[in-house]
């Protein structure tokens, strides 16, 4: 071990690379410190608190703040690579489709996606921005990534998978935090301060920027998807008595050159460059309050915030407001641990009018209302529980919705545990489904046979598309030893009222203001069902105190059916790779010096026969001095240009191909 | 540009911030707080003076609730003794089962009263849990995380009370004694 040690730190020691103070990985050495060394040790992560891993009886995933600093990736999708059971595919350089459990796709709307309880997807078509989102790397507590259908205490959309990123409280984020990160396609940087304000009371405030260069086209040239954003924020947490409270606030801007080549109706057969750029600026302003028990537990909570933002790409765009109020108490009653809550959420809309997804009406408001409670029942002292759960849900566009879910938890030994689970989840008609306008195929007269006029093939929104439906049942095993932990999870998805494109009626005639005009109506409907089925494994060795091996590997398909053919008739099952992967090795050669290097794979999907791909990262970290650190980025290092995925809307695919980065890192 | 000019203005606010702060850079740095946990609840079954026990009977620690250790409990302890005896690691269950471990951590998911029920039955075995408030319940010594640092407190009057002795070294290491 030793020389193999040796000879992988004669193999960093060319380049430079980061690390801040030495992880500790093994609790022998911890137990040789006296007292005053053990009450300097730094503790990153106090997550597991809540839940310990090995009783967590779901497929869920938590990725500790040092965890992400050690990815090393520079956006928050490019960090979910590294999350078990996730399909990430780099579009271009501000697009990405993340999805979990089949289903992908660039506006793909079944995962819910929060930082710090708010929700970052958006009601306009269900899904997220994902140039959107960005944080200070060292302000991340964790990132908790549970698949399947959320249960009870998560808000609407929780229908493949939730996703929560948390920051961390602000008494430990005190002091100067700053991050520089320059390399081939992107130049960041980002810096913090943190104080206190009297006894119980502390805050930070931050700021951050990012620039990335374009990518090049897989046809060759420039893809035209350079962008940059800014954002600043404040967050400030403190303690009146026993209550605890937390207020921030975040602005950012956000502004790239994007192109889409998009048929129009006043340029028939002649697809026409919209390059006016994507452009984007927003805030919001939340509040909490909660009311911890004895044990650490917290036993009462209420979240309030208010969200206002406005985002434009290429073919479409909103200004959007959002309202949300919710209230959770937990508590514990004998052999009973319970949840109640519930929450109320108001959002309107106003799309851009000169773009060419349009919408009927422009503006829409919705409200959603819901009632959540669950109980976890033990059954045999810490070794059997279940775990009953209903949420009730009111949506002002689609009515009422009942989502139970059961789970059997069996934890047979101390390190190990098994369950068993069953849920009802709905996904609601987003305003694509309700009201779009999108002319999506536009044809020179002639081309339907001689003497035909321009056609149109025209998307319509519908008001009767009913919420997808789900069903989800899931079994899964995770075993924790001292050095090494391991798990596995099937599940299998029946869905019903999946959302489909369907031709509506024969094409009509008509006349606009260009002429006459043969307009081929396509419908949203319901009338799509589908089955996903799969298999997802995680395990970690730790090899030495300073060495560990982390991967992960996901097997899944969808199968589609449908009493009407349509656009998406197997869209989902052509875009869903069958197996994705990764393995990351993990070292430590010196007390300073980290060197990780991680493989990762996708097998090829039938959407536009993206092939597969093996790509190789490399991040070498050292410390030279305490509170600094050098990072070398190492991004794609095999790959000389792939399409790793492509967008919905546009034809063109971007080349992702190697990058490397420099990243320094001082705090104090 | 003005983002450019905003983040600019933060820069040279937290640096000119910073420069008047103290610094404290950790020695090591742990991703949660159980390897931690194991290594205090090792260092004090060492700095405690046990009454005298059967010659070789190895120093029981027991976990009372979720056992969130992982492992990292039994190789903290791995090899290791408290006044030339062997510790071992133990999860329990019950109260019943906790009566003859000599330190009893009460992890979450103990019931409330556990400290006090414990010092009900009588001395010779320390408790430790996590506060605050772990004192307030009946504790001997209580584990708090501060800023990401793991700290403890003990009530010397309850421990002298369950016939233990608890070493200077371990007492001037807290951050609080009640006496």
């Amino acid at each position: 071990m030793t020389g193999w040690r040796r000879a992988f730190a004669g193999g960093c020691a060319a380049v430079l690379g980061c690390a801040s103070p030495p992880m500790v990985r093994a609790a022998e050495d911890l137990a040789d410190l006296d007292f005053e060394a053990l009450a300097q040790v730094e503790i990153t992560s106090v997550s597991r608190w809540a839940e310990p891993a090995v009783k967590v009886a779901a497929a869920a995933t938590v990725l500790t703040g040092a965890e992400i600093v050690r990815l090393g990736r520079r956006t928050l999708p490019d960090t979910l690579r590294f999350v078990p059971g996730l399909f990430v595919g780099q579009i271009n350089q501000r697009d990405w489709a993340v999805s979990a459990r089949g289903f992908a796709a660039q506006f793909q709307n079944k995962l819910l996606v929060l930082a710090d309880g708010r929700p970052l997807y958006t009601p306009l078509f269900g899904g997220v921005f994902w140039d959107v989102p960005a944080f200070v790397l060292g302000d991340l507590d964790r990132i908790e990534v549970v698949r399947g259908p959320g249960g009870a205490a998560w808000g609407a959309n929780a229908v493949n998978g939730v996703i929560d990123v948390v920051t961390l409280p602000a008494d430990r984020t005190q002091g100067a935090w700053v991050q520089a990160t320059v390399g081939t396609n992107h130049r960041g940087g980002a810096v913090r301060y943190g104080g206190r304000l009297g006894e119980n009371g502390a805050w930070r405030v931050y700021a951050l920027g990012d620039d990335f260069s374009a990518t090049r086209a897989a046809a060759g040239g420039d893809f035209g998807d350079a962008w940059h954003r800014h954002r600043v924020g404040f967050r400030w947490d403190g303690q009146v008595g026993g209550d605890r409270w937390m207020w921030q606030a975040e602005w950012f801007d956000h502004r790239g050159d994007s192109r889409l080549l998009t048929p129009t109706r006043a340029a028939a057969g002649q697809p026409v460059l919209f390059d006016r750029g994507t452009r984007g600026h927003g805030g919001h302003l939340l509040g909490r309050w909660s009311r911890p028990r004895g044990t650490g537990e917290e036993a009462s909570k209420v979240q309030v915030f208010a969200d206002r933002g406005r985002y434009r790409q290429p073919q479409g765009g909103e200004r959007r407001d959002t309202f949300d109020v919710e209230a959770q108490h937990a508590g514990r009653t004998g052999a009973h641990r319970w949840l109640v809550g519930g929450g109320w959420r108001w959002s309107r809309d106003n799309t851009e009018r000169d773009l060419p997804v349009r919408f009927d009406p422009p503006g829409a408001t919705t409200t959603i209302a819901n009632l959540f409670g669950q109980d976890t029942w033990t059954l045999h002292r810490d070794r059997l529980d279940v775990t009953i759960g209903l949420k009730l849900e009111e949506n002002s566009r689609a009515g009422f919705e009942a989502q139970p879910h059961v789970r059997l938890r069996w934890q047979p030994v101390a390190d190990t545990v098994a369950w068993l689970s069953a849920g009802r989840a709905v996904r609601n008609p987003t305003r694509f489904e309700n009201d779009i306008l999108y002319d999506s195929l536009v044809q020179p007269a002639g081309a339907l046979g001689a003497g035909t006029p321009v056609s149109v093939v025209r998307w319509i929104g519908e008001d009767n598309v009913r919420p997808e439906q789900l069903w989800a049942y899931e079994v899964g095993v995770r075993r924790t030893g001292a050095r090494w932990s391991a798990e596995a999870v099937s599940f299998v998805h029946d869905y019903r009222r999946l959302s489909d494109i369907v031709p509506a009626t024969a094409p009509v005639l008509v006349q606009d203001e260009f002429g006459p005009l043969l307009l081929v109506p396509y419908r949203y409907t319901d009338t799509l069902s589908g089955q996903s089925y799969g298999l997802e494994s995680a395990a970690r060795f730790d090899l030495a105190a300073t060495a560990a091996v982390r991967g992960g590997y996901t097997f899944g398909r969808v199968v589609q059916s449908t009493r009407v053919p349509g656009i998406n008739e197997d869209f989902f099952e052509r875009t869903t790779p069958r197996q994705i992967a990764f393995v990351r090795l993990e070292t430590q050669p010196r007390r300073n010096v980290e060197c990780d290097v991680a493989v990762r794979s996708v097998t090829r999907s039938r959407w536009a026969q993206t092939p597969g791909y093996v790509a190789l990262d490399l991040r070498v970290a050292w410390s030279p001095l305490p509170g600094w650190s050098v990072e070398a980025l190492g991004e794609n290092l095999t790959d000389a240009g792939r399409t790793e995925f492509l967008g919905g809307a546009d034809p063109r695919s971007a080349a992702i191909r190697r990058t490397v980065h420099l990243r320094v890192t001082w705090e104090r | 540009m003005r983002g450019l000019r905003i983040i600019a203005g933060f820069l040279l606010a937290a640096l000119a911030g910073a420069s008047a702060q103290e610094s404290g850079s950790p020695l090591r740095r742990v991703d949660r707080p159980e390897p931690v946990i194991a290594a205090y609840l090792v260092n004090f079954a060492r700095h405690v003076v046990w009454p005298p026990g059967p010659d070789d009977a190895p120093l029981r620690l027991a976990v009372f609730g979720s056992d969130t250790f992982e492992g990292t409990l039994s190789q903290a302890a791995a090899g290791r003794t408290a006044g030339g005896r062997p510790i071992e690691v133990q999860l329990v269950g019950s109260l019943e089962e906790a009566l003859s471990a000599h330190v009893v951590f009460l992890a979450p998911g103990a019931p409330e009263d556990a400290p006090a029920a414990l010092a009900r039955h009588g001395g010779g075995r320390l408790t430790v849990g996590l506060g605050p408030g772990f004192l307030d319940r009946g504790g001997m010594v209580e584990l708090v995380l501060r800023e990401g640092r793991m700290t403890f407190a003990v009530d010397l009057r309850r421990a002298e009370a369950a016939g233990l002795a608890i070493s200077a070294r371990m007492l001037t290491a807290a951050v609080e004694v009640r006496r």
